[in-house]
């Protein structure tokens, strides 16, 4: 498996990457949340950086935060604050919850050594005024990146970009339908790890390597341990620590509709000569965040997940605060549950209290 | 003029008697279920020590959970205010204080001048406060006196990670079928109430001298792991516990 | 170990009795309503009102009912009642609480006369998630259709850019077509009207802010509380404007004779974050120091704090677009942040009470913000405590007073030195 072990040890050590681009005098720009188009960044010649946090417990995010506010989000503010992140130039965040709306004011007030932008975009899907809203908050962060580069982003740049980025969403889909099988030859960790890994990863060398990839793990030989096949969704999960939890309770995660995963791969943009046109679509057709509307879709992509992928049960991992997922576990669950059975669980960011949680999901498990 | 200051604590009552700005004697009596009758002895107890009447009654200031019980408004002073006044008797130099009491924490960030310029409590739960450690104590079966030093043995780096009293005691209790040996744990939940304390300090951002007062200022295993987080040396005076009683009984001076 | 002593604020305005009485007359009209068979809506966040005033819809506003229930002693049960169906303690109490209200098969003779199901719910996203998200389980419940108003948040500051505007005023024109679709008769000129009341509520607003700032202040913040009432829920009626016009008149008595709420006022605070509905008398609590809380932020929901020149009662939607885009609670922090700074120099605060609601997802964030930002600019200082003013279960008395007091002594000592 040694692409596998390549793209392990990249998602091990993603400093290495950012090492790389210092040294090629690329610029950095750190995103946050899915409404943020990465190929508008590529496209003026930046490096497209998603925002991980690490876990540990929170530090000083509380007095700037009250403890009550999403952790992820104090998370990479503590990060900040610990200088973790200086290697960015910018951060750009976007309009999709209240933590992320209250991290751009707070980062820009109290980090000085990377300024934060905010896209504004609509929280309703499908809408042609939608499109017309978000098609100028683009045109003025194309702007902004263009400022920040000193680089002229034409359409053509912006049509290979999504072309290239295209290729890494088809490329991690066609790698992931293989856990349609009954025994699917990656695991829900190691899933996460290489979505995660090529997220991190300039596109050229993870369309590469996710190429090799998924040639080498065609007739990959694993073991059927007839376990329930499970779906994880939440909002983001940056430790793959939850996934081999589950994994380790018995349960085969065969699907994860994540923010570090599914969600972002999924759907793919539609061609269009209109490359800005291009992109509003790509985001404001794609129905896969809680923040978003109408709710419906939501549910129906979910549960269309669920069934393509022949799932036995879902659980929902809701970080602690995150009001959104929180929500929509409350929502959705009965209904949910007349299908398919359902586990909503709630975990701390920094992991702790991992025990009982372990109960739970045994527990849950073994029901199936 | 003599004059008292009593600190009802949840888990203690303190009393300082105050001649002419200088503590003559204190008393400390465990608060108990009957709040007058301890603080009678505690008073009585002073008194004595101090070689004065019991039938003098010399003018007095409560401060603490329990002082609406035994003054009248006029003789009752904030927590907040006794310990800034009774810290800055002590070192007048200090610009922050740290009052880790029975029940509630507190943090009070204070000027030269003797401002308070802001100050921060947590007062809705248990963890990093005495009843925290004294049922830690139990769960150990060691003394609450002797846990600081009993933890200095420790160089492990024990987590104890719940942040609920309720929860962090079952934790222990595991470790201690593990048979994880006492002063490590013990060293983890001294890092744990020093975590505690040190993100309310955050939150004020306390600066320059800061003195830590209540009794838990005299376990020396918190104390160090606070030490460390702060990067600061804290003081801690002689008898941590009278801070509050001290500022009481100056402002008893200043009101009679 | 918790002491649940609460006390109802004291009110000591004429006007204040008043707008309580115009509160429970609308909510006797939508039991009217009801009976008429005139499909009632719910609304849900930030939308503003003037368009359910210009067509005579009969509206139950979700930010309302659980402050009534609160000030009866009653939030905490419906809270538990949703917790029990599923409700996170972690989401807003105001939410729980009407979810709750909504779900109870039993409910209490007090919440029965407010009470009317949806036939329609209008729901919008801002300023917060649980706007957003909540609704659902109600149209779910009732099975009733809905329509979502989508907001741009504020990240502009004070000039709104055309794009939200259009963008914002198109979503409004929805909110309008779905209510004609659904039987109401929508016009123009009167949304128009709607808007030129609401401008002359706002300008009666800023005058009786004016007489506010006087020393010593003649009105409190509990009769702050009630008197936002029309400002949030009856923006763009003639009711609004009658009540506005009599509270003002009743102010300016009150300043020509020099009367305060109290008569020695040594201090002037002012409380941001959700108000002690359940315990309202915690404002008046601290008046035995000669201090009066001035003010609440809370009064500023929905409602106030924009430039009424830039609003034109013949581009009504656009008006009322830039209205609810500028407003301090529509995030990000840039208004609510220069407004609370400015609020303060103006009023003469002396210190600020800020109460933290955990199950809040917008305000506990601004807190150190305002903090610091309130420390720089007037140099008065803000003292942070948790204090949810709606859920009773989790109310300690002693804890309270004890914050308020260790404030309020700070204070004064500061000043005395």
């Amino acid at each position: 498996m040694k692409t596998l072990n390549k793209i392990m040890d990249i998602y091990d050590n993603p400093m290495q990457i950012i090492d790389k681009f210092k040294a090629a005098d690329k610029k950095i720009v750190g995103y946050r949340c899915l409404y943020v188009p990465e190929e508008i960044i590529h496209a003026a010649g930046m490096v497209p950086y998603p925002t991980f946090g690490v876990t540990q417990p929170i530090m000083t995010a509380d007095s700037y935060f009250q403890p009550c506010v999403c952790e992820f989000v104090r998370n990479l503010f503590d990060l900040a604050k610990e200088n973790k992140f200086d290697f960015l130039d910018e951060l750009v965040l976007c309009n999709t919850c209240d933590a992320i709306r209250h991290l751009y004011s707070i980062w820009n007030r109290y980090i000085e050594s990377v300024p934060c932008y905010i896209i504004n975009n609509p929280q309703k899907m499908h809408d042609e005024a939608g499109y017309l809203f978000y098609r100028q908050e683009l045109e003025n962060f194309k702007i902004e990146m263009e400022k920040l580069s000193g680089n002229k982003i034409t359409d053509d740049a912006l049509q290979q970009s999504i072309e290239l980025y295209d290729e890494t969403r088809r490329l991690l889909k066609q790698l992931n339908e293989l856990r349609k099988r009954d025994i699917p030859p990656i695991t829900g960790a190691e899933s996460l790890k290489i979505a995660i890994a090529s997220m991190l990863m300039p596109k050229k060398e993870a369309n590469e390597l996710l190429r090799q990839l998924i040639d080498e793990v065609h007739d990959r030989e694993i073991e059927d341990d007839n376990c329930p096949r499970i779906l994880i969704t939440g909002s983001i999960i940056d430790d793959p620590t939850i996934i081999e939890l589950v994994q380790d309770m018995g349960g085969n995660v065969v699907v994860d509709d994540l923010c570090s995963s599914t969600k972002y791969y999924w759907y793919q943009t539609k061609k269009n000569s209109d490359p800005m046109d291009a992109i509003v679509r790509f985001h404001l057709e794609r129905d896969v965040c809680a923040c978003m509307h109408p709710s419906e879709n939501r549910y129906d992509y979910l549960t269309e997940l669920a069934s393509e992928f022949d799932v036995d049960g879902i659980i929902y991992f809701n970080i602690k605060y995150c009001h959104p997922f929180v929500y929509e576990a409350t929502i959705y669950r009965k209904k949910l549950e007349q299908t398919v059975p359902t586990l909503i669980l709630e975990t701390d960011h920094s992991l702790s209290g991992l025990g009982q949680l372990k109960t739970r999901v045994q527990a849950f498990i073994e029901m199936l | 003029m003599v004059t008292v200051g009593i600190d009802v604590g949840s888990l203690s009552t303190k009393v300082v008697l105050l001649n002419n700005d200088k503590v003559v004697s204190y008393a400390i009596y465990p608060t108990g279920v009957n709040t007058e009758a301890a603080v009678d002895q505690a008073m009585e107890s002073a008194m004595e020590k101090a070689g004065i009447s019991s039938k003098d009654k010399p003018f007095f200031v409560a401060t603490g959970a329990g002082k609406k019980k035994i003054a009248p408004e006029k003789q009752q002073a904030t927590e907040v205010i006794c310990d800034t006044i009774g810290s800055l008797h002590i070192n007048p130099k200090v610009t922050g204080i740290i009052d880790i009491g029975g029940e509630t924490c507190r943090a009070i960030k204070c000027d030269l001048k003797g401002n308070i310029i802001d100050f921060a409590m947590n007062d809705k739960c248990a963890s990093g406060t005495g009843i925290f450690l004294d049922a830690m104590a139990k769960a150990l079966r060691v003394k609450p006196e002797e846990m600081g030093d009993i933890s200095m043995k420790s160089d492990k780096d024990i987590e104890v990670t719940s942040m609920c009293a309720v929860f962090a005691e079952s934790e222990v209790v595991s470790m201690i079928h593990r048979k994880v040996p006492k002063h490590d744990i013990l060293k983890g939940i001294h890092k744990s109430i020093a975590s505690r304390i040190y993100g309310l300090t955050n939150r004020i951002l306390l600066e320059g001298e800061i003195i830590a007062t209540g009794g838990i200022a005299n376990n020396i295993g918190v104390v160090s792991i606070l030490n460390e987080l702060m990067n600061t040396r804290l003081n801690v005076p002689k008898n941590p516990e009278i801070v509050g009683a001290i500022g009481a009984a100056i402002l008893a001076k200043e009101r009679s | 170990m918790t002491t649940k002593v609460t006390v109802p604020g004291i009110k000591n305005l004429q006007t204040t009795a008043e707008i309580s009485n115009s509160i429970r007359g609308y909510y006797g009209n939508l039991k009217l309503a009801k009976e008429k068979k005139i499909p009632v809506i719910w609304s849900f966040g930030l939308i503003p009102r003037e368009i359910y005033h210009a067509v005579d819809a009969p509206v139950l506003f979700l930010e309302h009912l659980p402050l009534m229930m609160g000030a009866k002693q009653l939030s905490g049960k419906y809270m538990e009642i949703a917790e029990e169906d599923g409700f996170s303690r972690d989401v807003c109490a105001f939410h729980r609480c009407f979810a709750g209200c909504a779900i109870a098969e039993e409910k209490d003779p007090y919440l029965d006369s407010f009470f009317v199901t949806p036939d329609l719910i209008i729901a919008s996203n801002l300023p917060c998630i649980s706007e957003s998200k909540s609704f659902l389980y109600s149209a779910d419940l009732y099975n009733c259709p809905y329509y979502f108003v989508d907001g741009p948040i504020n990240t502009w500051g004070k000039n709104i850019p055309d794009h939200a505007i259009k963008y914002y005023s198109s979503q409004l024109q929805g909110a309008l077509d779905f209510m004609e679709e659904h039987g109401f008769k929508v016009d123009m000129d009167r949304l128009k009207e709607s808007v030129k009341l609401s401008l002359k509520m706002i300008g009666l607003w800023n005058e009786i802010d004016d007489l506010r700032k006087t020393v010593p202040t003649p009105m409190s913040a509990v009769d702050g509380l009630t008197a936002a009432y029309p400002l949030i829920q009856l923006a763009g009626t003639q009711t609004g404007v009658t009540l506005y016009e009599r509270l003002r008149d009743e102010l300016k008595e009150k300043v020509k004779n020099k009367e305060g709420v109290i008569e020695n006022e040594q201090l002037r605070l002012l409380w941001v974050g959700v108000p002690p509905f359940f315990n309202m008398g915690l404002i008046n609590y601290v008046e035995k120091y000669g201090a009066v809380v001035a003010k609440s932020m809370i009064e500023y929901l929905a409602g106030g704090a924009y430039d009424p020149s830039l609003v034109d009662p013949e581009k009504p939607l656009e008006g009322l677009a830039y209205k609810s885009l500028v407003d301090i609670i529509n995030p990000t922090a840039e208004n609510m942040l220069e407004f609370i700074a400015k609020s303060v120099k103006e009023f003469q605060i002396d210190g600020i009470i800020g109460a933290v609601k955990r199950s809040c997802g917008l305000l506990p964030g601004y807190f150190r913000m305002i903090k610091d930002s309130v420390f720089e600019y007037a140099n008065v200082p803000t003292t942070i405590f948790d204090l949810d003013g709606l859920d009773i279960r989790e109310y300690d008395d002693a804890t309270t007073k004890g914050n308020l007091d260790s404030f309020v002594e700070s204070l004064l000592a500061s000043k005395r030195r």
